[in-house]
């Protein structure tokens, strides 16, 4: 086969969060096996664990805490203290598990965390931020 | 069947320090050919381990160190990248390509770094603020919430192997330390300080590897094993780089025919006190979650039973990347010829090195080797 250029390759979101429009819950825009139960908020062609193709998919902003840390070096071009959270999200309306997200919030919501809450995401002034109120869904 | 034999080892010392990537790179080369009594001549290939200098660094400390013409082989697999070295120089050596090899490990971090590991802006999470310290935390707090694993259990890591590295005089950080000092250094990333965290490091260190039946003496390779990490998270509950660890040493004990408790001596990557404590359960030294309360307990330390990072470790050697994995090497080579010194473990016949590389979003880790070797003769 002669090789032609390229058309523009796509692996898809890359882990966005979406506010949502009109008060409706927020969403990560990640990616989704069409054969097994591997999702992803990373850029994603291939499925890792069998070699399916991936899909878009949209994962709700909500689910239980895996861990956290609170950042309070300095780090280059940031702001210290900031926290991160690791959130494992729930499935999307579709079906299958959702994958684990990492959240970075202020540093002072971190503090009223603990492993195994649910919590929800949603974004103030521009701003991740991540509490234990459930969102209806 | 060919056997590995570590013929000769050196290495520079370790700290900030004004010496740059040549100077560094000689030091420990030129220990290393003079302990193994040979000459570049006598090298049939050259593999280094290097995760931050300019391209072309290595190749200029090799020439001012008189090698020419033979194959360089550079490697980047994060913190692993010196181990990986030796590991490929081991199999070259196997696989009848080599006769006798050098594998050389060196970072110069001290004149470009000041802190943490700087994010790659290009990687999700670490665009997101994940230094390595943070993904680190994120495992302590998981351990400490599933296992009850405590704050003073983490930093007893800390203490043991500043104090193991008192008797180290090429260690960057030696002193003694209380558990309250070490929780009360710094806050790095929660639960972690500063103290728990490995320092920035400039060092360098080489290995001359040949086939045992060459003229020369020196401890041998059973085996030694390299892979690289799987999706993560899996739906288990496995901690960040457990997944990989625990693959790469269930090959290597295999492939050596060893038992854990046959273990006299360890070398593991304690970037962060965490690290040890996941790193040893993930080998199989301990159940999960009770490698915290064994060290404690000192089974760990320089004369308990199982002695680990007996060199200070990377959190007190110094963690210089790409030198830390043939460092590691160098000093279990040490201990099996009874050249250790003031840190000697005595008896040592058998040794295990593991490093861990990796910091690349949604995998178990980058890259990860174990190799365990045995005293000449045992």
């Amino acid at each position: 086969m002669v090789a032609q250029a390229h058309a523009h390759p796509s692996a898809g979101a890359d882990g966005t969060y979406h506010p949502g429009a009109d008060g409706e819950p927020g969403w990560f825009s990640g990616r989704q096996c069409s054969e097994r139960d591997y999702s992803t908020l990373a850029r994603s062609f291939v499925c890792p664990l069998c070699g399916a193709t991936m899909a878009d998919a949209r994962f709700p902003a909500s689910g239980v805490v895996w861990s956290f840390t609170v950042v309070r070096v300095r780090v280059p071009d940031r702001e210290s203290p900031y926290g991160l959270v690791y959130v494992d999200l729930d499935g999307p309306a579709g079906g299958g598990s959702g994958p684990r997200a990492l959240v970075n919030v202020p540093a002072a919501e971190v503090d009223a965390l603990t492993i195994g809450d649910r919590v929800s995401m949603h974004s103030t002034a521009g701003r991740l931020s991540i509490s234990t109120a459930e969102v209806s869904r | 069947m060919t056997r590995v034999r570590v013929q000769g080892v050196g290495t520079s010392n370790f700290g900030k320090q004004s010496l740059d990537a040549v100077d560094l790179v000689w030091a420990a080369i030129h220990e290393a050919l003079a302990d193994a009594e040979c000459t570049p001549a006598d090298i049939d290939a050259i593999f280094v381990g290097n995760v931050l200098a300019m391209p072309g660094t290595a190749q200029r400390a090799l020439l001012a160190a008189g090698f020419a013409r033979p194959p360089v082989l550079t490697l980047e697999n994060a913190c692993s990248s010196g181990t990986l070295a030796v590991h490929l120089g081991v199999q070259s050596v196997l696989r009848g390509e080599s006769r006798r090899v050098l594998a050389v490990g060196f970072e110069k971090m001290s004149d470009t770094i000041d802190g943490p590991l700087p994010p790659d802006p290009s990687d999700p999470e670490s665009a997101a603020g994940m230094i390595l310290p943070a993904i680190y935390g994120m495992t302590a707090h998981r351990y400490m919430h599933r296992y009850g694993v405590t704050a003073e259990q983490l930093a007893s890591v800390s203490v043991k192997n500043h104090r193991h590295a008192m008797a180290n005089p090429r260690a960057q950080y030696r002193g003694e330390f209380s558990v309250d000092e070490v929780l009360a250094s710094r806050p790095i990333a929660d639960p972690l300080t500063l103290l728990q965290c490995s320092p920035v490091s400039d060092g360098a260190a080489a290995v001359v590897l040949a086939a045992a039946d060459l003229d020369g003496a020196g401890p041998v390779v059973l085996s030694s094993e390299f892979e690289s990490g799987a999706a993560w998270p899996a739906r288990d509950d496995r901690v960040w780089n457990y997944e990989l660890v625990e693959r790469v040493a269930g090959r290597a004990f295999a492939r050596a025919g060893l038992s854990r408790d046959e273990v006299d001596v360890v070398e593991l990557h304690d970037a962060f006190t965490i690290g040890e404590l996941m790193t040893l359960e993930g080998m199989g030294f301990f159940a999960p979650g009770e490698a915290g309360a064994a060290t404690q307990e000192g089974v760990t330390t320089r004369g308990g039973r199982l002695p680990v990072n007996v060199s200070g470790g990377l959190l007190s050697r110094g963690h210089p990347l790409g030198a830390t994995g043939v460092a590691q090497v160098a000093e279990v080579t040490w201990q099996l010829r009874g050249l250790a010194g003031e840190r000697q473990v005595d008896g040592a016949e058998i040794a295990v090195v593991e490093t861990m590389g990796g910091n690349v979003s949604g995998l178990s880790g980058n890259g990860c080797v174990v190799m365990a070797l045995a005293r000449d003769g045992v």
